[in-house]
């Protein structure tokens, strides 16, 4: 175990070690911060960052945002999935239109995203206290652009996990009484759930790419993706480095924890 | 009681032709009656208990229990398939109680169910082992208990002892030929074993290939438990072999729809 961590942790140590030789040598605080200088920044995360909020304000609105529309992509694209799995003649139907919409960069869809709903977000239309002011930075745009980017590899995902279901497993269950719904809740479920997860922890991975992303076009005024924009704006360089080492470790974790899952809940004995 | 009426079935092959894999057969059986049927691979065995099954429609014909048609698997008819068929993400014990839970018998119920037919195979200690950690065997007993726990009328088993070595086959074939005595299920049973067949069957039915059709049935009215090394015993042994053999089958099986279809379908070999 530490020999393994040794050998995780080694590049990283060396990059920094080579980071604060070139900064010393640069010596330009503007192109390459210290270590020091970014560090100080992580190390006060709850310090408001020039006008935009403390760190981990902004990296709460960016996770809550990420979470809701995350919840959202799984909660259309987890059904219609296992439908279209179920049905080859519903898959035709819709299969025109899936790979016409796939290939779209999930930011192109931005601009109409605020067309459509503007700054709006979902406190606008809750009565919330005034603690809850973190929910007001929401927005439906930023929500729906997670929503499109997680959508299709869950939804592709789960049509696949369907699909490699052996079709004796089906069969054999069928004989010993499933119906649809049986079918689907003790077989069909459980035995593509491997797959499923896969595109949850995808879905989840390119959903947080995109969300960062969209924070830092027009019309954002929080979040991760906002702070790394706003200080490069104002040429702080250093925060625009904390900011991406943040962005880079809640990636990292989320991924972490829906593989944990992973393990946890369809370990690789219970596959097919 | 089963009745199978003058079932035929074709299947698409690449989409265009079709090709026969069982023509005309006609096979009742009474209730508790066990069957085997032998046959070269090929014949169309497993297509006929997929049939009975509910799996798939006949092209023609009829199958019928207690006078309903069958048109949908049901858990009456359980079909113990020739692969590997457990759930792997279900321990041995809810893979044989899966059948009970989706008739609403009571957890416990269906636990002590479950337990008395993973005795019945063996496998009682295995209980909370996934199908990974069996052998091929193993599983193979796994899939028959599961199959007899919804305690089906008509039990069908595709070769389930062909992975299984000669001492565990033969413990099975003993346990099954008790277990048919005191419960008296309709049995068919396929198998290559023409000695197991002769073990177990209250008749055995020979299937000739391409395309499959019923050859000669033979009662086995020989005393219970049979005696394997009676003269009887392989006197029957024998004669079923010879029917089996590629030079006999043409002489039992020239019938003269044979050539009709071959002419209607020249590809259906
Ligand atoms: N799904 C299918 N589509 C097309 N042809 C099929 C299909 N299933 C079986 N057949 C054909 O039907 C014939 C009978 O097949 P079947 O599986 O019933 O044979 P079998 O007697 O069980 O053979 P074995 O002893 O090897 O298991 C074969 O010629 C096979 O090619
Ligand atoms: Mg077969």
């Amino acid at each position: 175990m530490p020999a393994r961590f040794l050998t995780r942790a080694a590049l990283p140590c060396l990059l920094l070690a080579l980071w604060q030789a070139l900064a010393l040598w640069i010596d330009s605080p503007t192109v390459l911060p210290g270590v020091e200088a970014v560090a100080q920044v992580l190390a006060h995360p709850f310090q408001p960052i020039l006008i935009t909020g403390s760190l981990i304000y902004n990296l709460l609105v960016s996770l809550l945002r990420v979470i809701c529309g995350f919840v959202l992509a799984a909660a259309l694209a987890v059904p219609l999935g296992l439908l279209l799995g179920m049905s080859p003649r519903t898959e035709r139907l819709f299969e025109s239109l899936i790979e016409l919409l796939r290939p779209v960069p999930p930011l192109a869809w931005v601009p109409l995203l605020l067309t459509w709903f503007g700054l709006a977000g979902p406190a606008e239309y809750l009565p919330l206290p005034r603690e809850w002011a973190v929910l007001e930075s929401l927005k439906f745009s930023m929500i729906a652009v997670i929503t499109i980017g997680a959508f299709f590899p869950i939804l592709l995902n789960t049509i696949q996990g369907v699909r490699n279901q052996p079709r004796i497993c089906i069969e054999s269950a069928r004989t010993l009484g499933a119906r649809r719904t049986t079918l689907l809740a003790k077989v069909i479920l459980p035995g593509s759930l491997p797959f499923l997860m896969t595109g949850l922890r995808i879905g989840m991975g390119i959903g947080w790419m995109c969300l960062v992303a969209a924070e830092m076009l027009p019309g954002s005024s929080s979040g991760l993706g906002y702070l790394v924009w706003y200080a490069y704006e104002l040429m702080h360089t250093e925060i625009i480095l904390a900011g991406i080492l943040i962005i880079g470790m809640v990636g990292l974790l989320l991924d972490q924890g829906f593989r944990f899952l992973e393990t946890r809940l369809c370990p690789p004995t219970t596959r097919i | 009681m089963l009745r199978i009426d003058q079932v035929s079935k074709a299947y698409m092959a690449d989409g265009t032709r079709a090709r026969t894999a069982l023509r005309d057969i006609t096979l009742h059986a009474e209730p508790g009656e066990f069957i085997c049927v032998v046959g070269m691979s090929g014949c169309g065995k497993t297509t006929l208990l997929r049939l009975v099954a509910g799996l798939e429609q006949p092209s023609s014909g009829r199958i019928t229990l207690n006078a309903e048609l069958i048109d949908r698997p049901h858990p009456e008819r359980t079909l113990v398939f020739q692969e590997y068929a457990l759930f792997p993400w279900r321990t041995v014990l809810h893979n044989v109680t899966f059948g009970l839970e989706l008739k609403n018998v009571g957890r416990r119920a269906a636990t002590r169910q479950g337990i008395h037919y993973l005795k019945l195979v063996g496998l009682d200690s295995f209980r909370h082992h996934r199908p990974h950690e069996l052998s091929g065997g193993m599983r193979q007993r796994v899939a028959l208990a599961r199959a007899l726990a919804v305690e089906p009328e008509v039990l069908l088993m595709d070769e389930p002892f062909g992975a299984l070595d000669a001492l565990t086959r033969g413990r099975l074939q003993q346990e099954l030929a008790e277990l048919q005595q005191r419960e008296g299920r309709t049995v068919l049973f396929v198998t290559h074993s023409i000695m197991e067949a002769v073990f177990l069957a209250d008749r055995i039915v020979v299937l000739h290939p391409e395309p499959g059709r019923i050859g000669a049935t033979y009662e086995v009215d020989l005393p219970c438990p049979r005696d394997l090394k009676s003269t009887d015993f392989q006197g029957l042994c024998e004669r079923i072999e010879a029917d089996l053999s590629p030079g006999t089958q043409g002489a039992s099986g020239s019938n003269p729809t044979d050539q009709g279809t071959a002419r209607r379908n020249p590809c259906n070999i």
